[in-house]
């Protein structure tokens, strides 16, 4: 029978998920520990929770049954490591489906963050920062501006100078 | 990784009106997975971005720069290319009269284990001279080693200088390997022969080499790619091994480290003799110590349409007659040595990231303006003074 563990949004949604599932995230797992089945999150609203409890739900299934003695190793060795960058996911399909589940636009993508980041669950952070940073590859100033809504807060006399810049003034050596 | 906790915004649904871009500490966190090659443009979008992209440049290894020298009997130029700014730099170097004339000494490149050293040294029969910085804007003169010969494999194994090999007049002194600590104090170079090179890489018309710490590796960048390590401790060879490059088509190799790993380059492709074409080029990772190809993991593969542009030769029908291979730090730049038209610039991806990253870069147009002057080149991290 499996334990579970009440998340209540900031907007007052309860959702009751299994404990495996709700410890993908290490603050609520040491919460648990000391405390209440019950905890509340203000600042996650109820469409973000979903959204990560999804992940969440999909990451403990894949967790508790690792595929190979690499795949463990592997997420032994992130936990510990303190390099900014993602740890590659090394089953295929949960590669695969993550690469679904990140199919957002960009503000979903920035709520998540935030909410992963407050919930400490390093694996949907990277996962979100690594999706943002790959939708920048390759892109001229006014796509990405394009890309993310972002008001280009330059003076015409700035941009001009930007452009004529090839390097930038503390690279010259 | 530590984020601001506190989020000053409301959680609301969806909805126009609230400021929906990334922005604070998840657009540096962002920005530091963001390549090299886009910071540029990621500090053009504005001003935020640009403080971001600022601050990441500053705590990143950046990418090695590409060095080339335009070298003739009167003068010589020197050109930065810096994938950063993804433009080239003329660097002014001083006129040395001593490497001009009819009885220059020979500016080459060397192979070099030391980050931000010098990468060219010049060579004749009664002069020696190593760069003083990467470019070769000044430099250092030294005693040149004992037996003269040409064109040998140079390297800077740690601070100890190697010249191995080379066309010498003395057939006994063929393959002779000499060894001098180009750091030592007291403005001396005291040279030690060593253990020649093995037969087999006497003859070779062209040689690849890499340096790490402690070791000189060579590479004989035609079939059958012998292979032998020197040791500047021991000042020996290991015995010498034709290396199992894993494409059967390849004809032409080259080495280099790349973040502390011996890294092949290979340019294979189809048909016979002078009707060989070049089509893929690949690289893989080489044990150091025994000099086994790690061939189930493919480190690079050149786009095919880059590869053509490599092997394109201007109608001469000569394709690519050797791999110009220049790597540091998880980049690496491909060129055609005969034809250069143009580099190629592969960004090896950090783990989680979706394979190699390859861009083109035109040659500064003194290159095209000088077509008799020799081109050589070399590959350099600029390390920054702090």
């Amino acid at each position: 029978m499996a334990k579970m563990i009440k998340l209540v949004s900031g907007d007052g949604a309860e959702f009751e998920v299994e404990e495996e599932v709700a410890f993908q995230s290490k603050i609520i797992k040491d919460i648990v520990a000391d405390a209440d089945d019950v905890i509340p999150l203000p600042t996650v609203s109820s469409k973000v929770l979903i959204q990560v409890i999804e992940y969440c739900r999909k990451h403990a299934a894949v967790n508790s049954f690792p595929l190979s003695p690499s795949s463990s190793a592997a997420a032994a060795a992130s936990s510990s490591s303190s390099i900014s960058y993602s740890k590659p996911v090394s089953d295929p399909a949960l590669r695969a489906w993550d690469n679904e589940f990140v199919k957002l636009n960009n503000s979903s993508l920035f709520d998540i963050v935030i909410a992963a980041n407050y919930l400490d669950i390093e694996e949907l952070v990277d996962l979100v920062l690594e999706t943002v940073a790959d939708r920048i590859k390759g892109k001229q100033a006014q796509e990405i501006r394009r890309q993310f809504n972002i008001e280009n807060d330059f003076t015409p006399e700035e941009e001009e100078a930007l452009r004529r810049e090839n390097s930038w003034a503390f690279q010259n050596n | 990784m530590e984020m601001a906790r506190n989020c000053d915004r409301e959680a609301e649904d969806g909805g126009g009106g609230r400021n929906s871009s990334i922005h604070g500490d998840v657009l540096e966190e962002v920005v530091s997975r963001v390549s090299a090659l886009d910071l540029l443009h990621v500090s053009r979008v504005s001003r935020g971005w640009r403080t971001a992209a600022i601050s990441s440049l500053l705590c990143r290894r950046r990418p090695p720069c590409l060095l080339l020298r335009l070298q003739s009997r009167r003068r010589a130029s020197a050109h930065v290319y810096d994938p950063i700014s993804g433009a080239w730099r003329d660097v002014p170097i001083p006129p040395e009269a001593s490497l001009h004339g009819l009885d220059a000494p020979r500016v080459a490149a060397l192979a070099s284990s030391l980050s931000g050293g010098p990468r060219f040294y010049a060579l004749s029969s009664s002069k020696l001279a190593l760069a003083a910085d990467p470019l070769g804007t000044a430099w250092r003169d030294l005693e040149p080693p004992r037996c003269w010969r040409t064109d040998p494999t140079v390297a800077l194994v740690g601070t100890r200088l190697v010249v191995a090999g080379g066309g010498c007049a003395l057939e006994g002194n063929a393959g002779s390997v000499e060894m001098c600590d180009a750091y030592g104090g007291g403005g001396g170079c005291w040279w030690e022969p060593c253990e020649a090179m093995p037969e087999a890489f006497r003859l070779s018309p062209a040689i690849s080499a890499a340096a790490s710490e402690r070791r000189l590796y060579v590479v004989e960048r035609e079939p059958p790619f012998g292979a032998s390590w020197f040791d500047t401790e021991t000042r020996l060879w290991c015995p010498t091994r034709s290396l199992s490059v894993p494409d059967p088509t390849a004809r032409h190799v080259a080495i280099g480290f790349s973040n502390g790993r011996l890294l092949l380059a290979a340019a294979g492709g189809s048909g016979m003799g002078w009707g060989w074409a070049a089509e893929s080029v690949r690289v893989w990772m080489v044990e150091e110590e025994t000099l086994e190809v790690a061939s189930e993991e493919v480190v690079a593969e050149m786009p095919r349409e880059m590869v053509a542009g490599l092997a394109e030769d201007g109608g001469g029908g000569w394709g690519l007659p050797s791999i110009g291979f220049l790597c540091e730090s998880g980049f690496a730049y491909f060129y055609n040595p005969v034809y250069l038209k143009e580099f190629f610039l592969c960004e090896q991806q950090a783990a989680g990231g979706s394979g190699c990253r390859w861009e083109r870069i035109a040659p500064p147009a003194c290159v095209e303006q000088r077509p008799i002057d020799r081109v050589v080149l070399g590959c350099c991290q600029n390390g920054r003074r702090r």
